[in-house]
């Protein structure tokens, strides 16, 4: 009677051990795809390389004009200054598919130049956009 | 011995009149643990099937899983933002308001 008492007791354990494993994995996999969606610091170039590339396909060129961390938070995040020059729709285009990203970001704001015309040539737009991006903390 | 006049109704052998019947208390025997074991074979599967489908045995609280609910929402905010810049990169039409 004791050992089935001892049997049932372990094979309670096994199983609330075998759903914890399952409830473990299942928060790690959550957690991965979280921090998909968030920019980790290092690899904040790459990312920057990954918009001109965009733009590029897109039709107008970007340059990036200035990135700073974003201290006021609880959360870290980085602010990115770009500025995208082209044609209008594909300026447009371009700050679009910034703001819509798969990453956590928020254009600030945006600047947008009128161009100046001249006859015969597609006038070429500029954008200054400034915006904010969520990054992974870095564990000590 | 003085036997509890309640009892012997049980102490004696299944019979009618005065003749013992071994065959009709074999087959009454017989037929009480058929049932009793079809119905441990009834219990037992619909046990497994219970603990099969996430139940639990005994009086053994279940471990609370996480919530996805957040998780969920946030994957649904990123689906709906790919949605948007697919739009903005092949759907939408901007016209140049200079021309």
């Amino acid at each position: 009677m004791y050992k089935r008492q001892q049997i049932r007791t372990v094979s309670e354990d096994a199983l609330r051990a075998g759903k914890a494993r399952e409830t473990l994995a299942s928060l790690s996999m959550d957690e991965a795809s979280v921090h998909a969606y968030l920019i980790r610091q290092e690899e904040i170039v790459p990312f920057l390389g990954r918009l001109e590339a965009l733009a590029s396909s897109l039709g107008s060129s970007l340059q990036v004009v200035s990135v700073s961390a974003d201290t006021a938070g609880p959360r870290g995040k980085i602010l990115v200054s770009v500025k995208i020059t082209g044609s209008f729709e594909s300026v447009v285009r371009t700050l679009g598919a910034i703001e819509y990203g798969p990453y956590d970001s928020a254009i600030a704001n945006v600047t947008l130049d009128t161009p100046e015309n001249e006859p015969g040539q597609t006038p070429v737009w500029s954008a200054v956009a400034a915006f904010t991006l969520g990054t992974q903390q870095t564990n000590p | 011995m003085k036997k509890i006049p309640h009892l012997k109704a049980f102490s004696r052998p299944i019979s009618r009149g005065k003749y013992i019947h071994p065959a009709q208390t074999w087959f009454r025997l017989l037929s009480i643990a058929t049932v009793l074991i079809g119905f441990s074979v009834v219990w037992n599967i619909w046990l497994l099937r219970s603990v099969e489908k996430g139940g639990t045995l005994g009086n053994e609280v279940p471990v609370a899983l996480s919530d996805e609910a957040p998780v969920q929402s946030v994957r649904a905010v990123f689906e709906s933002r790919e949605k948007e810049e697919a739009r903005y990169r092949f759907e939408y039409v901007f016209v140049d308001p200079s021309q």
